[in-house]
């Protein structure tokens, strides 16, 4: 994926997206390391709701060899929401916290790869999630999955359709 | 909604996080790379921007050699690649 492409994409999706009235949002943003239009980038977009829940999405994508096309590749992602610590950072971000653990959230990282925190259980693996690839998810599928819950009460996994396995 | 950014990092910048974080946790650069996390629990976000960190200071500097590189005449490259700084860099 190239940064031009992508920052399209984003604008698009973002543009797409309906937020309810009193929500307050820090970002979106993608920002290019050295470069304009080369990776590293990060995308990162925060939306704090009234009624204490919020939502955050961070994409980091990285390079990728020109032996293999170059551009850039996502190679760690987070997708939040939940109850908002109210220690937050200089930017109004709340802050990690245990005491306030995630309704959703949906990771891939360096240190265990694709996993969900759902219903409780942390670091749920791919191996127990099905009809979800978990490395396919994209933030705006994220979001959209959490307007609709704020608006129905749905559960998340009927949501994106995924089931959890013992 | 307008797509914003922040402001462009240097190499001091992304040095100075990386180091905020390793303080934090009291461990160094090779123990984050080599951390599992089970006895030390350092919080996923942390974890994952220290990694991109990590990536972009790497960008950095190679972006920062590419720049030196177009300033000495071709065939000095494989000399100048041993340097650790810029300073060794523009001394050599």
């Amino acid at each position: 994926m190239r940064f031009p492409e992508y920052a399209a994409w984003l604008a698009e999706q973002v543009d797409s997206t309906v937020l309810e009235q009193g929500c307050v949002q820090i970002g979106p943003f993608a920002t290019e390391t050295v470069t304009p239009n080369k990776p590293p980038w990060q995308m990162e977009w925060t939306i704090l709701f009234e009624d204490g829940l919020y939502l955050r999405v961070v994409e980091n994508w990285y390079r990728r060899g020109s032996n293999l096309g170059g551009g850039g590749y996502r190679n760690a992602f987070s997708f939040h929401y939940g109850p908002a610590n109210p220690s937050k950072d200089s930017e109004g971000i709340p802050l990690h916290s245990e005491a306030h653990p995630a309704i959703i959230r949906i990771d891939q990282d360096d240190r265990i790869g694709p996993h969900i925190h759902y219903g409780g259980e942390d670091h749920i693996p791919q191996a127990r999630v099905r009809n979800l690839r978990i490395s396919d998810v994209d933030p705006f599928q994220f979001i959209r999955a959490v307007v609709e819950h704020r608006q129905s009460g749905e559960r998340f996994d009927k949501i994106l359709g995924f089931m959890v396995t013992k | 909604m307008p797509i914003k950014k922040r402001s462009v990092p240097t190499i001091e910048s992304v040095t100075r996080q990386m180091q905020v974080f390793e303080f934090r946790y009291r461990i160094s650069t090779e123990e984050f790379l080599r951390q599992d996390f089970a006895e030390c629990p350092v919080n996923e976000d942390d974890a994952m921007q220290w990694h991109y960190l990590r990536e972009q200071l790497s960008a950095l500097q190679d972006a920062g050699i590419e720049r030196l590189y177009s300033a000495f005449p071709t065939g000095s490259g494989a000399r100048l690649k041993n340097c650790e700084n810029s300073s060794e860099l523009l001394a050599a």
